[in-house]
């Protein structure tokens, strides 16, 4: 069965179309495993300011969004308690007690 | 250094986007795997083309490739390997019909009527174990090429194919079978 190979003799590459298969698969940039082309990534975002501008000002956009949230949730809610004693005051009417 | 080892020192450098060691590296396994993707295809185009998708693949991911795993040829002629199968299935041909001979692939008929009866007889053969492999199923078709033209042992054969041994050998006994019976009157001629 091995002189099968004798049988279906099948031509050798040439050397231009194996030089041609080689640099077209060097013409395609390399792809990294992820990690990799997210440290790749974020050094060319701190690098160029233009690079990934929608996804900056998407982060920028969120941190307003989340800074506002936290700021408002967790300001201190102080009561003016000479205020309200003082509006109170002014609107019960006369001979009246408030409680 | 034997095959393995300097096929890993190479694909560790072109993980690192080395393109000498790429075209190194593929010029020690471009001609293999063309053959095998040309037997496979039984076109010389559709198989450049097979390969060619393989060494860009390679190039591209070469970052994924784990040397401990596999040795580099057993990743790329699955590759190949898969590639060929892809395009059968796709192109749904199987080519029990209507083969052609590759004018590249012809055997060279010399001058005067003894050679070029033999060159003829030659080229008759060649059309018929071509009809004979391209009839096989595609897994049987594989098998054969990988373990009897390619003459690849048949646990790497069966690392190539993603099966384990036994599954290899009964798709080589089918396959013999078969090709036993389609190419009776050739080999009888012998």
């Amino acid at each position: 069965m091995t002189d099968l190979k004798d049988l279906w003799p099948v031509a050798p590459l040439s050397e231009a179309a194996k030089t041609r298969m080689i640099e077209r698969a060097l013409a395609a940039p390399q792809l990294l495993p992820w990690p990799h082309a997210a440290a790749a990534a974020l050094e060319r975002a701190l690098s160029e300011w233009r690079y990934g501008m929608p996804y900056k000002l998407a982060a920028a956009c969120a941190c307003v969004v989340l800074g506002l949230g936290i700021g408002f949730t967790l300001a201190p809610n102080d009561h003016d308690v000479a205020g309200m004693a003082f509006m109170t005051a002014t609107l019960t009417p006369a001979g009246e007690v408030s409680e | 250094m034997n095959d393995r080892t300097e096929d890993a020192r190479l694909m560790a450098r072109v993980a690192s986007g080395d393109e000498a060691a790429f075209v190194v590296l593929a010029e020690r396994h471009v001609g293999r795997a063309h053959a095998v993707a040309a037997r496979m295809l039984s076109s010389r185009e559709d198989a450049e083309e097979v390969v060619q998708d393989a060494l860009g693949r390679v190039w591209r991911h070469a970052a994924r490739f784990d040397a401990g795993r596999s040795a580099f040829g057993t990743w790329f002629y699955r590759i190949v390997a898969n590639g060929c199968l892809d395009r059968l299935r796709r192109k749904g041909f199987s080519h029990k019909g209507g083969m052609t001979i590759d004018i590249d692939d012809a055997p060279q008929i010399a001058d005067g009527a003894a050679t070029a009866e033999a060159g003829l007889v030659a080229a008759g053969r060649t059309q018929a174990v071509k009809a004979a492999v391209a009839a096989l199923p595609e897994r049987q078709r594989l098998a054969i090429v990988l373990c009897y033209f390619e003459e690849m042992p048949q646990a790497e054969a069966a690392r190539v194919m993603g099966m384990n041994l036994k599954a290899v050998e009964a798709l080589l006994f089918r396959a013999r079978q078969s090709l036993k019976s389609g190419l009776k009157a050739v080999l009888s001629d012998d």
